[in-house]
């Protein structure tokens, strides 16, 4: 049974102008968990998570997200899902203060709530009244997670997070993963870094547009090697 | 809805408070075009008086297409568009949104020109209320019409030079009945019970309702 | 095979068609009383007019049947594509015969009457269409955003034709009589004319078939292409199952003696 809050592909693929970049790909994923994604370049990583944003439609095989069903409620998918990929999303030419105000008006939710969000990336001080356009790439991804905290999401959608990001900045967004885990969210992480999976949670490991390989770290800081679990 | 349009077209506002590119660019060329008019056409007076109504709105209609790209252009950096679509918003909120910012750009850019054109050239006045109204209509036609196909020419790898060849001849009607208003606009005794102001009335009418439309298929792919 | 028995007939019946309606006009059908020679362009021009607007019809029902969505097929955007092409192709040939007649005829290559603005703003509406057509996207998706375009050129071609009408009419009295109206068309020449008509309208579905088929054709490779990537892509994610195999297998571990740069794992 698709539960409301679950996630499950079955048979799923996505042609990207001709090319099937998620290849024939199943899974299921439960409330609560985090699932790392892992693989080459060209493995299918990001196009499983614009997927999951409700941003590529499965052009074969259907898939139930959050208990909206694909290929047809992309739409109200989107709203349920926090997707950061390697593109901000920001306006270069607003401040930090006005692309969040944007994000506040668009959620119509609280200002507090991004007053809270953005102290929490640290965006709320010297930054707040500048340009995105005058940001680093570090910076930039903190306004973008900001955004992402603030909206709340069921589903989180990481590509390459930690990219750009420093030590502590990684550690309050491995963080952030667990609390929202802990709270029923769902977490998909695609990242090149070897030590996916340090927070707990599942490793797929994708090749060829699907997933080839499973495996299960048991405890938060296991870093053992992990076991292949044919699919 | 319309909360989200608002929020849409504040953003588009903001921007342009920012960037200063409507005012620091694209008005001064439409003057820019306007003096160069003046040039070629040699100082006739008479002859550019007479010419004044079609010229403003070719150079309104060239300018605007300035403006539109400009409106997309802010959408594919950082691919924002890709993040307003992930509030799961509606595209008829962005629609009505991005048309307002546009328009109320549009009309400043029409006020200076206009101006430019009256100063410059010295045409006759009869019924500004005339004048007023048809470029109201005529905005909303040219914002809508480029809007959607801004949405449909756009793409991370070309577009922006193909939105001239897909707007312009769509939107010919517009210039000629917006041009034929504020030529009867001209003499002295127009009013607003213009026959073309009904026609660039029901035009805009119509190209509004096909915008809105056509913008949310053009928008999400 | 079928279909391509069909479409040499209609290619070779059009040829046959083209033939006729040339000789018909140019050798068996008498010169105009008053436009001598030059009234032979009746049997060309008004049938290449009525192709142009037959062919962006086909263009915008095909276009409409793409967007609603229980027809929705690609099938429909290729018949749009290729309707559309050979519009703009007799649009063209509109544009030029009716020159070749106006300038003996009224002393002008142009003159901004109704219909003639009409048809070239209706040339560079579809110039544009075929244009966005160019921008490299998904199959889908340029087939959505072309689909949307023409029925926007749908709408706009009457309000262009009206807009046009009040512009020169209001102001000033239509400048140029109707075609037909100094040139009695009765008799053989009417029958020719119908002839063009015929002729002409072969000559169009025969084109559009064609050209369909060649849309086909790429669309056939584009699939092939697929399944070759299907394969690759499933050859890529055997290999690396295959790799990793060998990389950690037990007892496939190479001695440390081995050369590396030989590559294969001994037994």
């Amino acid at each position: 049974m698709p539960a409301d809050d679950s996630v499950s592909f079955s048979s799923v693929t996505v042609t990207l102008a001709g090319f099937p970049a998620l290849l024939n790909l199943s899974f299921e994923v439960e409330a609560g968990e985090t699932v790392y994604l892992r693989g080459p370049n060209g493995a299918g990583k990001t196009t499983l998570l614009r997927t999951l944003a409700g941003l590529e439609k499965p052009t074969r095989g259907s898939a139930m997200v959050l208990g909206v069903e694909l290929p047809g409620g992309e739409r109200s998918l989107r709203a349920l899902a926090g997707m950061m990929g390697t593109r901000s999303h920001l306006y270069e030419d607003l401040t930090v203060a006005e692309n969040l105000d944007l994000a506040r008006r668009l959620l119509g939710i609280s200002s507090s709530r991004i007053d809270d969000a953005a102290e929490l990336f640290g965006v709320r001080g010297r930054l707040w009244k500048q340009k995105v356009a005058s940001l680093s790439a570090g910076q930039k991804r903190r306004v973008a997670l900001a955004g992402l905290v603030a909206k709340n999401p069921r589903i989180w959608l990481l590509d390459e997070p930690h990219s750009s990001l420093d030590a502590a900045g990684r550690d309050l967004l491995d963080k952030l993963i667990v609390e929202a885990t802990k709270r029923g969210a769902i977490a998909f992480v695609a990242t090149h870094e070897a030590e996916a999976g340090r927070a707990g949670g599942r490793v797929l490991e994708m090749v060829g547009g699907t997933v080839r390989a499973e495996a299960r770290e048991a405890s938060p800081g296991d870093e053992g090697p992990a076991s292949e679990v044919p699919e | 809805m319309i909360r989200r349009a608002w929020a849409v077209a504040r953003k588009d506002m903001l921007i342009e408070v920012h960037s200063k590119v409507a005012l620091n660019q694209v008005i001064p060329f439409a003057l820019a075009v306007l003096l160069t008019f003046g040039f070629a056409l040699d100082t006739r007076n008479q002859l550019l008086a007479e010419i004044a109504p079609g010229l403003f709105w070719v150079v309104v209609l060239f300018s605007s297409l300035y403006l539109i790209s400009r409106s997309f252009r802010v959408e594919r950096e950082n691919a924002a568009m890709e993040g307003l679509v992930l509030y799961g918003i509606d595209p008829m909120a962005v629609f009505f949104g991005k048309l307002a910012a546009l328009a109320l750009q549009m009309f400043v850019l029409e006020a200076v020109a206009a101006a430019g054109i009256v100063i410059l050239f010295n045409p006759p006045v009869g019924s500004l209320g005339l004048l007023a109204i048809s470029a109201v209509a005529a905005t909303l036609a040219i914002g809508s019409i480029g809007l959607v196909y801004g949405a449909l020419s756009s793409s991370e790898q070309s577009g922006e030079s193909l939105l001239p060849l897909l707007v312009i001849p769509v939107l010919a009607p517009i210039v000629i009945s917006a041009a034929k208003c504020w030529s009867d606009a001209e003499s002295a005794g127009a009013g607003i019970y213009d026959p073309w102001l009904k026609i660039v009335a029901i035009f805009s009418a119509v190209f509004l309702a096909v915008g809105a439309a056509a913008f949310g298929p053009a928008m999400e792919d | 095979m079928t279909t391509t028995l069909v479409r040499k007939a209609v290619g070779v019946t059009s040829l046959a068609l083209v033939a006729a309606t040339v000789v018909m006009g140019l050798f068996v059908t008498p010169p105009d009383v008053v436009q001598g020679n030059l009234a032979r362009l009746l049997y060309v021009h008004p049938p290449v007019a009525w192709v142009a607007y037959l062919a962006y019809g086909v263009t915008s029902i095909a276009s409409g049947l793409y967007l609603w969505r229980p027809t929705r097929s690609l099938k429909w955007d290729r018949i749009a594509v290729a309707s559309a092409e050979v519009g703009v192709v007799f649009t063209g040939l509109t544009l030029v015969t009716g020159s070749i007649w106006g300038r003996p005829a009224w002393g002008v290559w142009w003159t901004w009457d109704a219909r003639l603005t009409t048809t070239a703003i209706l040339f560079v509406l579809y110039l544009g269409y075929l244009a966005l057509r160019r921008i490299p996207l998904s199959p889908e998706t340029r087939a959505k955003r072309s689909a949307v375009a023409a029925l926007i050129a749908f709408i706009d071609v009457p309000i262009v034709h009206e807009s046009v009408v009040w512009w020169r009419t209001l102001h000033q009295g239509a400048t140029v009589a109707t075609l037909g109206a100094n040139t009695k068309v009765h008799g053989i020449m009417a029958w020719t004319l119908l002839l063009g008509f015929i002729a002409f309208t072969m000559v169009y579905i025969w084109m559009a078939m064609v050209r369909y088929r060649v849309e086909t054709m790429s669309a056939e490779i584009e699939a092939h292409q697929l399944e070759a990537w299907e394969a690759e892509r499933m050859a890529e994610a055997d290999t690396s199952d295959a790799a990793i195999g060998r990389l950690l297998d037990p007892g496939t571990r190479a001695p440390d003696e081995v050369p590396t740069d030989q590559g294969v794992a001994p037994r």
